[in-house]
């Protein structure tokens, strides 16, 4: 089938690989954060003493989140499949839901961790916590904010067919928050 | 098929893996722990387990994008897109100095956070200010496959912007640098100084405008080095401190008025 060789040329996929290191590295730098709060919550397990305070962790914040955090995978995929159709309205509405889902995400936990009023130095446990939620916090604020621009690329018909490779390289961020933020739900927010 | 780069990261990420199981059989792990990921019995060291299975996962990430995008391949790329030939790669667009200033930007953010809420807010502004630039650099880079084209293209879009902002900013820079070296100099010194500076650049913009032949790499060296002059000497003003001010008459008189002293 011939078509036109497109004018304005572009790098086959180089942004998308760069945006795997990156992405990896940021993976990695929350596996150092886990190794830390693991090692150090199953020495205080094993030497009896109390993690949490009682009551100060609950599963419905963190599992309303996770089920957030799923349903943006969805909208996420939505808009790369809708970008690869180049289906601008499609797009649009599928980057807009994922921001919103994110946002929204954001919203849930700084209203929990205001909610239980739990000091940032009440103990280690309490500065893991917030070290590691804060870090995904800034990482899923990223992710809305690429999601900003790329919804402005899309209004200006930049995000298309030919054009993808930064919607596919955001959406493989998302995925990776939406990983990081697994391992908060099942490693904090259910095994407290 | 499976691709080059697929069975390399992906054999990276079985072999950290079976490190990982390894690292937790051998420092205290129990029952099918290390390979169930702490499901059923402990894991040994966490802090090696951890970050192991995590770079594995990494490892099995970068072997997934390999295949999926096909090592990056172009002709992939093409065959993907449907055309006959892979989309030519974009045209050389040479070094950017937008990644060191917007570092610095961000190295500043870092520091005002600890010292001072003014070296912060200057971060994020240097920072804002980058992303523009940097952002349009690379819209420019696009506009054709012609480099002398595109910065054209940058320059009629950017320089009615960035002009005024620069000058401004420049104006203001020269303000504060010189005032602080009067505040710094004695009576008699300012007046020297304000006539020296006044001077140079009266002398540097004659000898300019008399020679229109002169190339623009040797304007923006002489602007350069003078910038650079003026913050030296203002840093160095701000860092000796101000003379002292002496208040005329009694310290009851509150008619009084400032008057400096030599000292």
């Amino acid at each position: 089938m011939a078509s036109t060789i497109p004018t304005a040329p572009t790098r086959p996929r180089t942004l998308v690989v760069a945006s795997a290191f990156g992405t990896g590295s940021v993976l990695m730098y929350f596996g150092g954060l886990f190794a830390l709060y693991f090692s150090i919550r199953a020495d205080a397990m094993a030497w009896g003493t109390q993690w949490y305070p009682e009551g100060a962790i609950q599963l419905v914040p963190g599992g309303m989140n996770m089920a957030t955090l799923a349903m943006s995978v969805i909208t996420m995929c939505w808009a790369v499949h809708a970008v690869l159709n180049d289906d601008r309205v499609h797009a649009m509405i599928a980057m807009t839901l994922t921001a919103v889902l994110g946002i929204a995400m954001v919203n849930q936990t700084v209203f929990y961790f205001m909610d239980i009023g739990l000091p940032i130095d009440a103990s280690e446990a309490a500065t893991l916590l917030f070290t590691i939620v804060g870090s995904h916090l800034v990482m899923v604020v990223v992710g809305v904010l690429w999601l900003s621009m790329l919804l402005l690329r899309t209004l200006g018909g930049q995000d298309t067919s030919r054009d993808r490779d930064l919607v596919s390289a955001a959406a493989l961020y998302w995925y990776a928050a939406v990983a990081v933020y697994s391992v908060i739900w099942v490693g904090i927010y259910i095994a407290k | 098929m499976l691709t080059t780069g697929f069975k390399l990261w992906f054999g990276f990420a079985v072999a950290v893996a079976f490190a990982a199981v390894f690292a937790g059989y051998t420092s205290g792990a129990t029952e099918t722990g290390p390979i169930s990921i702490g499901w059923k019995g402990g894991v040994g060291n966490h802090v090696s387990y951890t970050i192991l299975i995590f770079a594995s996962g990494v490892l099995a990430m970068f072997g997934l994008i390999a295949v999926a995008f096909r090592d990056g391949d172009a002709r992939a790329q093409a065959e993907v897109l449907g055309l006959d030939e892979a989309p030519a790669g974009q045209s050389d667009v040479g070094n950017s100095l937008w990644p060191v200033f917007g570092a610095l930007g961000i190295g500043a953010i870092g520091v005002g956070l600890v010292v001072h809420a003014a070296i912060f807010v200057l971060g994020l502004v240097v920072v804002a200010a980058i992303g523009v630039e940097w952002t349009m650099t690379n819209w420019s880079e696009k506009v054709s496959g012609d480099p002398a084209a595109n910065a054209e293209a940058r320059e009629n879009l950017m320089r009615p912007i960035e002009i005024p902002i620069l000058g401004t900013v420049g104006v203001a820079v020269l303000v504060v640098a010189v005032s602080r070296v009067l505040l710094a100099s004695s009576v008699n010194g300012a007046v020297v100084v304000a006539t020296l500076v006044g001077m140079a650049i009266f002398g540097l913009a004659v000898l300019v405008s008399q020679r229109p032949q002169m190339p623009r790499n040797a304007v923006r060296s002489i602007l350069f080095v003078g910038v650079v002059v003026v913050l030296a000497m203002g840093i160095l003003a701000v860092a000796s401190g101000e003379r002292e001010f002496h208040q005329k008459g009694s310290s009851t008189d509150h008619g009084g008025v400032d008057v400096e002293a030599d000292h």
